[in-house]
């Protein structure tokens, strides 16, 4: 068990496969990956890349960043992003956590390109499983956004158009203008 | 009251059988374990098919399980047969203060063989008399929360609160409040998927399941405007512990201005959640559900069972009476 994690990076999302290359370069070694829930696409998609350049990460499930940045684990956080402008990044929900984490535990946040565009909305029985396996049963009401508006002010560095800019970013800033996308949700 | 939750009271003492409501089959089965000695009562603890108020119930019970189990003891046999059911439930779970509860225990078996007194009589009068306070008094907490939900309510929580959240949603129901509830899943044993959405869905709220990493979203973009949460632990100063991804919601609730309130045992025994000792728990529960690998390749895994939160991110504590 890998209790005694320390000064780590924290990635989140699908990453192109070039970030893990240059994570090679860096020499960068403590790698956090959050499961991302529901799909758990993107915490696969970094184990695979990871053990290509010979790095085995330590899995957290999304609500364990938290005691991450409290204990002063964490050193730097990657998010991957689908989409940039001036005023912020599109990325994979949960992005937005992490972000003022370390907003509020004074850590720098950056991001890099996504992998692949993702859609808004996912449906309430994404959350009925988990890793392929039944957690709860019967007609459930949920709302499962997928992406997640980080304004700049959370962001270390913004690289104009390095993210697909798969949908329109304005359209995409407001969970309300998801839903209104996606129609409903239950 | 009208209704009550199974996990309000989820364990009962019949004869010498303890039943343990097996909170890891909810909402599929409400089957109750049969807890038959002391192992028994340490592995519902340790093995989480019981948890938060129940285990305090699991530990209390325990005593009279063992009382009633061995009925031949002596005031001074008693007295040891406590002491050890005591260390043994105080070292199943590192975070919980369960020495604050079986201290006191042995205090009274203490007091009365000093005094001459019947120690298995004073004991089992004393334990039952403290089960029926704090059930009032937990009662009294849900009609406080109760009374901090506003008609238009939008409220976030977190894992489960044993049953109270959900019997306090049935107050405004009657009350004709217009509430909205969000509940977290809850990884890695899914208590708010499996307990709290049910057990809201159960007393007629309107509740929506939302993943864990989906918080920022509800509170940036104003879906939520309350918190509520539970705690597995109390500090003087205010500060607490409570089950993992409490931090998290602590921080975005303040930095998106939503309130955040707690419901809390006020306990002198901690100065600060710096002295909490947080139980960091086998990373298979993490890295395996149902038995079943999540990952294909190497990894290592991570699962802290606790966060603890500053006071300074609580708005208000909805506190039971402990006097």
């Amino acid at each position: 068990m890998s209790t005694e994690i320390k000064n780590v990076t924290l990635i989140y999302g699908a990453f192109k496969e070039d970030f893990f290359t240059a994570l090679k370069k860096c020499q960068v070694k403590d790698i956090v990956v959050l499961e991302g829930r529901p799909t758990l696409e993107s915490s696969r998609h970094a184990v695979l890349n990871l053990k290509k350049i010979g790095i085995i990460p330590t899995i957290i499930a999304d609500n364990m960043a938290g005691y991450l940045f409290s204990k002063g684990l964490v050193k730097e956080t990657w998010l991957a992003s689908q989409a940039e402008d001036k005023a912020g990044a599109m990325c994979e929900i949960g992005a937005l956590i992490l972000a003022v984490l370390a907003k509020n535990h004074q850590i720098p946040v950056f991001t890099y390109a996504a992998e692949k565009k993702r859609k808004p909305l996912g449906k309430p029985a994404d959350l009925q499983k988990f890793n392929g396996q039944s957690v709860v049963t019967g007609k459930i009401k949920a709302f499962v956004p997928l992406i997640e508006w980080v304004p700049a002010k959370y962001l270390r560095s913004l690289r104009k158009n390095a993210g697909r800019k798969a949908i329109s970013p304005r359209l995409l800033r407001r969970p309300n203008e998801l839903l209104a996308i996606g129609g409903a949700n239950e | 009251m009208k209704k009550e939750s199974p996990l309000f009271w989820p364990a009962y003492l019949k004869g010498d059988i303890l039943f343990v409501l097996d909170e890891t089959l909810v909402p599929k089965q409400l089957k109750y374990v049969k807890v038959r000695n002391i192992d028994e009562a340490v592995a519902v603890i340790c093995e989480m098919k019981t948890r938060a108020f129940g285990q305090f119930l699991v530990v209390l019970s325990t005593f009279l399980l063992e009382f009633n189990r061995q009925p031949q003891l002596n005031g001074e046999e008693l007295l040891e047969k406590i002491r050890n059911v005591a260390h043994a439930l105080n070292h199943s779970r590192p975070t919980f203060p369960f020495s604050e509860v079986t201290s006191v225990v042995v205090h009274w078996a203490h007091g009365a063989l000093d005094a001459g007194q019947d120690v298995r009589a004073i004991v089992i009068k004393n334990v039952n008399g403290y089960l029926q306070g704090i059930r009032h008094r937990r009662l009294d907490r849900v009609a406080k929360i109760a009374a901090n939900i506003k008609d238009g309510d939008s409220v976030l929580t977190h894992c489960n609160v044993s049953g109270e959240l959900a019997m306090a949603a049935a107050i405004c129901r009657e009350q004709k409040k217009d509430v909205q509830f969000y509940c977290t899943e809850t990884r890695p044993y899914f208590q708010g998927a499996k307990l709290t959405y049910w057990e809201l869905k159960q007393m007629g709220a309107d509740v929506t399941l939302v993943a864990d990493n989906a918080i920022a979203t509800l509170m940036a973009d104003k879906m939520v405007n309350k918190v509520i949460v539970g705690s597995d632990r109390n500090c003087a100063n205010g500060d607490f512990a409570n089950k993992i991804g409490t931090y998290q919601i602590a921080v975005l609730a303040n930095e998106f201005k939503v309130p955040m309130l707690v419901l809390t045992q006020p306990s002198q025994k901690i100065k600060s959640g710096a002295d909490i000792p947080v139980e960091i728990r086998d990373e298979s529960e993490l890295l395996q559900f149902n038995g079943r690998k999540v990952f294909s390749s190497k990894v290592k895994g991570l699962y802290p069972g606790f966060d603890v939160v500053p006071h300074h991110y609580v708005r208000k504590e909805i506190a039971i009476d402990v006097h």
